[in-house]
């Protein structure tokens, strides 16, 4: 007897959602109001439940952001439940700046942040290979005081073996939600590598740094700048050195403190396209349409 | 006559601008400018500049890259409200093989005259509106692919004015590919368009033709100018710094790649406005930033083919 075969996977339709939460997509959507890369997604895969589970189109997003939590983790929904679980409700975002996809040396950290201290944090979802991990952490540690992998409990035990300097985050399920917890506190990192911070910062920052420490830039031209920072910025002691990229780096625009007051699920990508209230309002309202197809 | 073909960013504009500033009296160049940013004070500046001086430039109408790929409305606005003086400014649109219909009815809308064409090479020869278009005695200028002889000889039977369009410019995936090849032949059409049968030739300058919206800062710096290395060709020579393994130390890596440049120019007694502006920067350390780097590139190859062009004349 013939199997009907589903027409769409489970996998695919969840791949596909995890697509709506494109800065690119909600950059277009904010300057010309076109909700088909959402419309789309709807006529494909949801149209049955149009009316009854979601009318708005912040209500669909509301209901894809869950699917894609209970079943689809990807990095999207381990930035945005970093920013909701672990900087609104235990860090705090007062004198903070988050940064998505921060450049270290000559790699890319998923998200870090700064206050007191600074934080790295690598995101390894169900989704990803742990290929480059152990070069990528190895240089986020050169700077930054404290380093975490971030991922799913069902991996804790592979990245148990990891340095252990490095602390261990898990999105964990309790009952019918989740939520994220510390699984292994990372070791305080007192040294920094002047070498690599200089590659990770702005002129403007590591000029900074040598003028708040010197009090003057080295004299030489524009063209050896660079060189002369790196040799001064040598010879700061780490402790002073740590303390000053803080103070540089949360000198950066950032609209870390007012992502508690945008909605959920959108705040990663708010962080990511740097919105700012304004812009925000205008993209509830726009959000706040009755879904038309 | 050359026809640079320009968009409308920040210092693609400041070119023209400077350009104008020096060269008005004996200007052999007619910019055609893709309108991309919604912010339009850039282009008033440079239009106000270009209109001072007389100089004749075309603007397009409907831009196919860009902020206002679908805003037609606001550059209509910005030429009725901003170009008080239409006598200098050509109207032109892109035709592909879609939109002839919608040109004609603009055309006849704005009751526009002086009109220049770009035919893209998916242009339909056989679509009945394309050829009501293109005869239309408004449709002055047509700029075509320079390959396309079929559309050439049908655009010459009507007795169009035809310039040749195509991209002379090599383009190479990362900056720090320009290092394998120190130089390339960049043209030869001031010497040929009128021979091979045209009205005059435009390019994309030494940008090309790929519409780049902002970037990230590259590994290496790459700077890329123009020169005649013989009678009848343009050369264009690459720069390139030398520390390439990472996108830090900016500053440093114009100073190689400027180093390179002003010796060579040095050497081989080339000089023009923007060599005279590059190498101050470099003999007082400056950085001037990478989008000056690109205005001075553009600046100096108009000033090239402009002097060609002025004294064959």
């Amino acid at each position: 007897m013939p199997i009907a075969r589903p027409h769409i996977t489970q996998k695919e339709r969840l791949r596909s959602y995890a697509a709506i939460f494109s800065s690119s997509s909600f950059a277009h959507l904010l300057r010309t109001c076109d909700f088909d890369f959402i419309n789309s997604k709807i006529a494909r895969y949801d149209q049955n439940k149009l009316g009854t589970k979601f009318t708005t189109y912040s209500e669909y997003i509301r209901y894809v952001y869950n699917q894609l939590k209970r079943d689809y983790r990807c990095e999207y929904i381990y930035k945005n439940e970093i920013i909701n679980e672990l900087l609104l409700k235990k860090y705090g975002t007062l004198n903070t700046v988050v940064i998505n996809e921060f450049k270290v040396g000559r790699s890319v950290a998923d998200m870090v942040l700064f206050n007191g201290t600074s934080k790295a944090f690598e995101i390894k979802t169900e989704l990803d290979s742990e290929r480059r991990l152990s070069g990528q952490l190895n240089d986020y540690t050169r700077i930054f005081r404290e380093c975490y992998i971030v991922t799913h409990e069902s991996l804790i035990e592979k990245y148990q073996s990891t340095d252990e300097n490095i602390g261990l985050i898990a999105i964990m399920k309790h009952g019918r939600t989740f939520h994220m917890e510390e699984v292994r506190k990372a070791t305080i990192n007192s040294s920094i590598d002047a070498d690599i911070l200089i590659r990770s910062i702005r002129t403007q920052e590591y000029k900074n740094i040598v003028i708040s420490y010197f009090g003057e830039l080295p004299k030489t031209t524009n063209f050896q700048m660079y060189n002369a920072c790196l040799e001064q910025m040598k010879n700061i002691p780490t402790d002073a050195l740590q303390h000053l990229f803080i103070t540089e780096l949360k000198k950066r625009a950032s609209n870390t403190q007012s992502l508690n007051t945008y909605v959920k699920e959108l705040r990663q990508l708010c962080l990511s396209m740097k919105i700012t209230p304004k812009q925000y309002l205008q993209l509830d309202n726009i959000l706040s349409q009755t879904i038309k197809i | 006559m050359y026809y640079p073909y320009l968009r409308g960013k920040q210092f693609e504009l400041l070119a023209l601008r400077e350009f104008a500033e020096f060269y008005s009296a004996n200007c052999n160049i007619f910019p055609i400018i893709e309108p991309v940013k919604k912010s339009f004070n850039s282009l008033t500046t440079a239009f106000q500049k270009m209109q001072e001086k007389g100089i004749s430039f075309s603007i397009i109408l409907n831009p196919q890259n860009g902020e206002l790929i679908n805003d037609y409305r606001s550059i209509e606005t910005f030429i009725k409200n901003d170009l008080i003086d239409l006598n200098n400014c050509r109207p032109t649109f892109i035709v592909n093989n879609r939109n002839s219909r919608y040109i004609i009815n603009k055309i006849e809308e704005l009751e526009l005259k002086n009109i220049i064409l770009i035919c893209q090479d998916n242009v339909d020869t056989e679509n009945p509106d394309f050829n009501y278009l293109v005869e239309r005695a408004e449709c002055e200028l047509i700029l075509i692919n320079g390959d396309n002889r079929s559309l050439r000889r049908r655009l010459n039977r009507i007795g169009k004015v035809i310039v040749r369009l195509d991209d002379k410019f090599n383009s190479q995936k990362k900056n720090s590919d320009y290092i394998n090849i120190p130089e390339e032949r960049f043209t030869e059409e001031h010497r040929c368009y009128e021979e091979d049968g045209f009205n005059g030739f435009a390019d994309y300058t030494v940008l090309g033709s790929d519409f780049i919206e902002g970037g990230r800062l590259p590994y290496a710096v790459a700077m890329h100018f123009t020169y005649e290395k013989n009678a009848d060709e343009i050369w264009v020579r690459h720069f390139v710094s030398d520390t390439n393994d990472d996108n830090t130390n900016i500053q440093g890596k114009f100073g190689e790649a400027a180093a390179k440049a002003v010796s060579f120019f040095r050497s081989n007694s080339i000089n023009s406005h923007a060599i005279e502006e590059l190498t101050s920067y470099y003999t007082s350390g400056q950085y001037p930033g990478l989008g000056v780097l690109k205005k001075l590139s553009i600046k100096h190859h108009l000033e090239l083919i402009n002097s060609i062009l002025s004294q064959s004349v």
